[in-house]
């Protein structure tokens, strides 16, 4: 069983250093767990601020700079088109938050916390609806109460 | 008149005398057994809050749209619950299994005093910090913990600084005392064992966790020293930082009472199965892997939040040296007990051992994906996780320590032996509990996987069958537990009344050497 663990840890390592592992490249709430594309858009998008400061299609992309405060999403609405791609920077100034939203395509769920932002790529469903985020983490006595968004797929 | 009065106050004074000595007699034993007595006790009373508080909690669960306004009522409950558990029943009972399983290792603990002291310095000052009222969970997470404003207040009770400050101090207190008491017991069993003799399987585990809890709980207590000195100094906390340090104690914790109890599973599973240990070289490499493992996996907690990929590769590589531990003891005990000629089903303490196994087994293949990167959001902070540990708990923890305190009752009387009815009313008791509270475990695991996070107090309608399932369960599988430990505790009463022995249960078991060393009388 150790030999097993080993040969995966091994393998695991090949594979993060040749760029091909899945699990250590997409999906964590990093700068770098996202795909090219996202981390460029971002790129530009921290250089070249919106006026809303809020969000902004780039290339192709809607990046999102979201807040989570005690105890309320700034924004807690996000339009999107179906299969639109989706970055979500969020910060969280005041406890450690996160953000989970749970779409037919799978889970999204990340924390995030005081002073560092994290980072989510997706692709939003290609089925017209609302689908409710909610705040994971016990930020405080309302975070299950009021700490919900809404992703709104026209 | 006067002379039959004052007979009778001389008559309540040595009563009251006698009663007081043989208090001061267990609040500070002199030999091994106890130490475990005393230990044990304390778990059971840390026991008795940790399930009110969660009785508590799930009546306001059956209900989905509670208002914030419940927030300080329920988060209270959520940290009473959580503190008691993890800062009083998980080292009292730890402490407890380490010191018997010494004791059936022919080792005692000569420092039991020091022992002692330290047992009611470590509780009274968790006690302190829980009377401040703290509503921020168990895991104390920065900087929710020390916030302490209209938004949030840390403490609803303590509410300036100073309190604050001190009772993260006593919470610190609280944790050297656990940090110090493996020490002793570590230099203890050093002392007293006996030269050119192995110990047994059972004080192996218990011998080798007592240093695990001694390397890692001082991560708890520098944790809660930091937030201390926030509140006296004004040392500002980083929030990842702590969460970094708090998870090297806080993964380990899950384990103090677990891996002794492994350790006990190999020692009473071959003897209830009629053969050896199908390997006991197996059970005792196994040490290396589960302490290894258990020590360097801190952050697997923490998948969801923004670390670095090399300590996150380096979590899945402890993750899976520790799930071949955990994987080795399930194929050496299922072996001993699938190749055996019968098991002993009849026994009580065989049968508590046998569903603590299986328990560990169906709770612990929850745990098989969480730590891998792209599975672990799906579930992370969801009620899979909360059906997950409190599976284990409810089955390998609660079941496996009453089949040592079942144990610990035979100990303490070398004349007494369950009754055939005693035997079957514990074996139902503890089969009435584990039941319910299996089927509760997967029922959080259900609801969790479909979208049901923990610690709300609002949630989707969707939940709401689920939840009323739950708390349902729970008040019908809590009197399956107490059915066995009073069934267990009205025969040793009612057989030493009969057998006329009224030694007490601190001395009355162990022989004093010169050496100052006790001798098992069983096993």
């Amino acid at each position: 069983m150790l030999a097993i663990s080993l040969g995966y840890f091994s393998w695991e390592i090949v594979q993060i250093q040749a760029g091909t592992n899945v699990s250590f490249r997409y999906g964590l709430p990093l700068y770098s767990g996202m795909p090219k594309q996202a981390q460029e858009a971002v790129t530009y998008f921290n250089a070249h601020p919106p006026v809303n400061h809020t969000s902004e299609v780039v290339d192709g992309i809607l990046v999102v700079n979201m807040t989570a405060y005690q105890y309320y999403y700034s924004p807690n609405l996000i339009k999107v088109t179906p299969g639109q791609q989706i970055v979500l920077i969020i910060n969280s100034p005041q406890v450690i938050t996160g953000i989970y939203l749970r779409l037919p395509n799978g889970v999204i769920n990340v924390n995030a916390v005081p002073g560092i932002p994290s980072y989510v790529y997706f692709v939003a469903p290609t089925t017209q609806g609302n689908y409710t985020w909610y705040e994971p983490e016990y930020a405080g006595y309302a975070f299950s109460t009021n700490m919900t968004g809404v992703l709104e797929v026209v | 008149m006067a002379y039959t009065l004052a007979i009778q106050f001389e008559k309540i004074k040595k009563e009251i005398s006698v009663f007081l000595g043989k208090l001061k007699s267990f609040a500070l034993p002199k030999d091994t057994l106890g130490v475990v007595w005393l230990f044990t006790l304390g778990t059971v009373g840390w026991l008795i809050i940790v399930g009110m508080a969660a009785m508590n909690m799930r009546t306001y669960l059956v209900y989905p749209d509670n208002s914030a306004g419940i927030g300080p009522t329920y988060y209270l409950s959520l940290t009473l619950h959580g503190w008691s558990a993890m800062f009083g029943v998980v080292p009292d009972a730890a402490f407890a299994v380490i010191a018997f399983s010494m004791y059936k290792s022919g080792l005692s603990t000569v420092n039991a005093k020091r022992i002692a002291y330290l047992f009611w310095a470590s509780n009274l000052a968790l006690v302190f910090a829980l009377l401040g009222g703290p509503d921020m969970g168990w895991y104390m997470y920065p900087p929710l913990a020390i916030e302490e404003n209209s938004v949030f207040k840390a403490f609803l009770i303590y509410q300036s600084p100073v309190l604050i400050g001190l009772a993260y101090i006593a919470l610190a207190i609280n944790s050297i005392g656990g940090t110090i008491i493996p020490i002793i017991l570590l230099a203890d069993a050093y002392a007293t064992k006996p030269k050119n003799q192995k110990l047994n399987i059972f004080a192996a585990y218990g011998v080798a966790f007592a240093a695990i809890i001694a390397l890692t709980m001082p991560a708890l207590s520098a944790a809660e020293l930091w937030y201390a000195l926030y509140f006296l100094a004004g040392i500002p906390v980083d929030s990842l930082l702590w969460l970094i340090l708090f998870w090297f104690y806080g993964h380990p914790v899950v384990y103090y009472v677990p891996f002794p109890l492994f350790g006990a599973l190999y020692y009473y599973i071959p003897k209830a199965a009629g053969r050896e240990l199908y390997s006991e070289k197996w059970a005792r490499m196994n040490i290396y892997l589960l302490a290894i493992g258990s020590m360097l996996i801190w952050v697997h907690h923490l998948q969801t939040f923004p670390l670095p990929v090399v300590l996150r590769l380096w979590a899945n590589f402890a993750t899976l040296i520790l799930a071949a531990g955990s994987g080795l003891t399930v194929l050496n005990l299922g072996l001993t007990v699938l190749l055996s000629n019968g098991y002993n089903y009849k026994d009580p303490i065989s049968m508590s051992f046998l569903i603590a196994f299986i328990g560990f087994i169906l709770g612990g293949v929850q745990a098989l994906p969480q730590p891998f990167d792209i599975v672990n959001p799906i579930i992370h902070n969801s009620y899979f996780i909360v059906g997950h540990f409190h599976l284990i708990i409810w089955t390998l923890i609660i079941v496996g320590f009453t089949g040592v305190f079942l144990d610990l009752l035979k100990s303490s009387n070398v004349n007494f032996d369950y009754s055939k009815i005693a035997s079957r009313l514990i074996t139902t008791g503890i089969l009435l509990w584990t039941v319910p509270f299996m089927t509760i475990g997967y029922l959080m695991s259900v609801e969790g996987y479909l979208g049901m996070l923990r610690r709300v107090i609002a949630y989707p309608a969707i939940f709401e069958p689920f939840n009323l399932a739950i708390s349902l369960l729970a008040e019908i599988g809590i009197p399956g537990l107490v059915l066995a430990i009073s069934s267990a505790i009205g025969d040793y009463v009612m057989r030493k009344v009969t057998v006329g022995t009224d030694v007490s249960v601190q001395t009355s078991t162990s022989i004093s050497m010169n050496i100052g060393k006790e001798v098992k009388v069983d096993g």
